[in-house]
């Protein structure tokens, strides 16, 4: 679909020739509205940023600084917008050219309902899927990390992992602890279902004190996130697409001989 | 509208400017997608979101929120 932008042949399209009666009733053009238009867009802007429909079986998506949920952030935020991501998804998972998906995070957190939502989608892709966790992975991205088939965290990441209760913000309506506390759970209901950590480390974690300055909570670094369990391997770009394309493979190979996982 | 909000940065560093905020937003069409578009400079902006129904609108990087795109005045 995207390479109807691309002709080629008409980009050196020649101007409409000067009209002449014959030629006024009828359009010499057919399909006037949007190809042509486009074109005109591209050169005008002096822009010939198309999308890129490269051969890649993998399709890499990065969930970098905050992650923006239902309140639009003050510009001094970067941030990744879920209703960006959840199509994404959607066309990831029904596009059969690509077999894998490869996500790369390195967030401070963000809103936790659509932190929540992104970690749904991605852990009932029925592709395989590596995260990676790079630089950080914090509060609601600690659910994303672990929301893959497989997870690695390089090993100076690190991820914080603290109470939503204290340290959550609530924005509309005043909610009650109660409200946090039942949002603290199901966060932590999804980690411990999604990797190999207990719910008694989690929330140990969770509630240690005296480890981070400014609140409650751990920050647990690349070689503890795996041993905790949390991530599943410590590891860099290599190994996570090594990963993946191993996980690739191993579908192939399952779809051939007909077994149904 | 709830929107709960958990960072491992602080909440004042997050939300500063956040009560002054303005946004000038206009919806338009590019490359046959509808989207929200917020004006940067004399006939261009910069997409804010696509409203697209079609999944693979959202491959196209060119489209992605932040792109620079045109803007044209109705007729």
């Amino acid at each position: 679909m995207s390479n109807e932008y691309l002709m080629p042949g008409q980009m050196d399209a020649p101007p409409a020739e000067p009209a002449t009666p014959e030629t006024i009733a009828p359009p010499p053009q057919a399909p006037i509205g949007s190809k042509n238009t486009v074109l005109e867009n591209i050169e005008s802007l002096g822009q010939s940023r198309v999308a890129a429909t490269e051969e890649s079986n993998i399709y890499a998506i990065s969930i970098i600084g905050q992650i923006e949920g239902h309140i639009v952030l003050p510009p001094q935020n970067k941030t990744t917008k879920y209703e960006h991501i959840i199509p994404q998804l959607v066309a990831v998972e029904q596009n059969d050219k690509i077999e894998g998906v490869l996500l790369i995070l390195n967030t401070v957190g963000g809103d936790v309902e659509a932190g929540l939502a992104i970690a749904e989608m991605i852990s009932s892709l029925s592709k395989p899927t590596v995260t990676l966790v790079l630089g950080g992975g914090h509060s609601i991205g600690v659910p994303i990390a672990v929301a893959s088939s497989y997870s690695f965290i390089a090993e100076t990441a690190t991820m914080t992992i603290h109470p939503i209760r204290l340290t959550g913000l609530v924005i509309g309506v005043p909610q009650s602890f109660e409200y946090l506390e039942k949002m603290q759970e199901r966060v932590i209901r999804f980690v411990t279902e999604h990797s190999r950590i207990s719910e008694e480390k989690f929330r140990e974690l969770m509630l240690t004190t005296g480890e981070l300055a400014r609140d409650i909570g751990t920050s647990v670094v690349g070689r503890d996130a795996v041993a905790y369990g949390l991530i599943d391997e410590i590891g860099g770009l290599g190994d996570a697409m090594r990963k993946l394309q191993q996980m690739i493979e191993q579908k192939r190979s399952n779809n051939q001989t007909g077994v149904i996982q | 509208m709830i929107s709960l909000h958990w960072a491992a940065i602080p909440a004042e560093t997050v939300f500063e400017g956040f009560e002054n905020m303005t946004f000038n937003w206009i919806e338009t069409e590019h490359q046959g997608v509808r989207m929200i578009v917020e004006p940067v400079a004399n006939g261009v902006g910069k997409v804010v979101r696509l409203l697209s129904p079609n999944p693979y609108d959202y491959l196209n990087a060119s489209l992605a929120p932040g792109s620079i795109v045109p803007l044209f005045p109705k007729t």
